[in-house]
């Protein structure tokens, strides 16, 4: 390879190591690496020092609530690609962790609880034949749904059920600090808003934004979060859409909430 | 080759449970079998220059949120494409987020057009470092700042407007009034001359 054509093939690979490259450029360079290891070398290295012009970016704070919609949608992701057991050996690890916290048993408001999803089931038609990437995700929906069943065996645990003007339903399982949102016919969030999860520990108590979350698949949806610190025993939620990625202070229209919330 | 501007292995942010000692490529063997506490660590140390570079180039916070959560989301389901031997975990993970950065400036082109609103975004509303992590970040901003501020204008001008505006070579061309040849000339002379500064600043400084 003479000088010259070896400094074209070095430009395109700085190219690359930048995204800068135009398609036929990117696809003409992918056939020559391919072969070529000095240019695979070269881009490895290129790619370092493309790197370290991030370091001249400030570092910025993310919202708290980008973890939790990280977290969100794991099961959703690793269903898709096949491991199944590892996640949810993890997930019932926590929710177990969680649930030993907790003595006794309340099997009236578990029996309850249970009706609720099982209407949310079957009123969402879980049980329909749908395509595989769907079926996964029910079933993973399913299965963290059972896990909040489950929790409620435990005598400090209750539910409150959850209604609206429309086919969203579901119910929030409270076990300690912790609050697990289960809901079906949530739409899928518009661009640029969040659902918010609200709770109050009564009548005339202020409503506190719990946790933000997304719904990016149509279906069941499982939040789980963490009580605001001070408030115990809420009995009163709501569920909104509101504009933004920060939780805001007063909650907008109730989408989704118990009978005093709605 | 370069690799020292690696960040440190265990940040100050970073949470007091899961695996705070373990170095990236530990982390990234948990993830691989999905270890959500190693992922949240993972994030923990990179989750703020990801959002910053994915914020720089979009001028966007929604959509350079999008971006990280793809980021670590691809993390999770693959980080078997991350191999240790061709570099530092940070380099892999950063040049992914400049790349679907780029991906999603280049569908949402009148973002380009806000780019100045979000460079004031980005002067008044970065939030304050933690201490430890102030002293570090400052060490090597002022490294790279210092490297890129020994390039020739031009050079300077077509790596800028490639790895923060997410142009392309040949949009560089246009938009510079440039021919082509020279733009890609340039990037590749710039680049070569920022590894060399970079090389003998990690030299004098000592460090890993």
């Amino acid at each position: 390879m003479s000088i010259e054509q070896h400094d074209e093939w070095s430009e395109l690979v700085v190219g690359r190591s930048l995204d800068a490259l135009e398609p036929g450029d990117d696809a003409r360079l992918s056939a020559h690496l391919a072969g070529c290891s000095d240019c695979r070398a070269l881009l490895s290295e290129m790619r370092q020092v493309a790197s370290s012009m991030a370091y001249d970016v400030a570092d910025a704070e993310p919202p708290a609530e980008l973890i939790n919609r990280i977290r969100d949608a794991l099961p959703q992701h690793a269903l898709g690609s096949g491991p199944l057991v590892p996640v949810l050996a993890d997930q019932r690890r926590r929710r177990a962790s969680r649930s030993a916290r907790v003595a006794h048993r309340s099997r009236p408001l578990l029996a309850a609880a249970a009706a609720v999803v099982v209407a949310v089931l079957v009123s969402s038609g879980v049980f329909v034949a749908r395509a595989d990437h769907d079926r996964d995700q029910t079933r993973s929906a399913l299965q963290a749904e059972t896990a909040v069943i489950g929790n409620l065996q435990h005598g400090s645990s209750y539910s409150v059920s959850l209604r609206s003007g429309g086919p969203a339903a579901g119910f929030a399982a409270v076990n300690g600090s912790t609050v697990d949102l289960v809901a079906t016919g949530l739409d899928r969030n518009n661009a640029g808003t969040m659902y918010v999860l609200w709770a109050a520990t009564g009548r005339g108590a202020t409503m506190t934004a719990v946790r933000g979350f997304s719904v990016t698949t149509a279906g069941q949806t499982v939040v789980t979060a963490t009580l605001p610190a001070g408030m115990t025993k809420p009995t009163i939620f709501g569920v909104t859409e509101q504009e933004g990625t920060t939780l805001p202070r007063t909650p907008g229209t109730v989408i989704l909430g118990s009978s005093s919330a709605a | 080759m370069i690799g020292p501007l690696a960040l440190p292995r265990a940040r100050s942010a970073e949470p007091s449970s899961g695996h705070p000692a373990l170095e990236d490529a530990a982390l990234v063997a948990l993830v691989l079998e999905h270890d959500t506490s190693a992922l949240e660590q993972l994030y923990a140390r990179y989750g703020k220059p990801c959002y910053g570079l994915s914020r720089r180039i979009l001028g966007d916070e929604q959509l350079a949120q999008d971006v990280v959560q793809e980021v670590f989301l691809t993390l999770w389901r693959d980080a078997s494409r991350y191999d240790p031997s061709r570099g530092a975990f940070a380099t892999w993970l950063l040049s992914m987020t400049h790349h679907k950065a780029v991906d999603v400036v280049r569908r949402e082109e009148n973002l380009r057009k806000r780019r100045l609103a979000a460079e004031a975004v980005e002067a008044t509303a970065s939030p304050q470092p933690e201490p430890d992590d102030a002293a570090w970040t400052g060490l090597r901003r002022d490294r790279v700042r210092a490297a890129l501020a020994r390039l020739p204008e031009p050079q300077r001008e077509a790596l800028g407007l490639a790895y923060y505006g997410g142009y392309t070579q040949r949009e560089i061309a246009g938009l510079t009034g440039t021919p082509l040849g020279t733009v890609k000339t340039r990037m590749l002379a710039g680049m070569r001359k920022l590894r060399g500064v970079l090389e003998t600043a990690l030299d004098e400084g000592g460090e890993r």
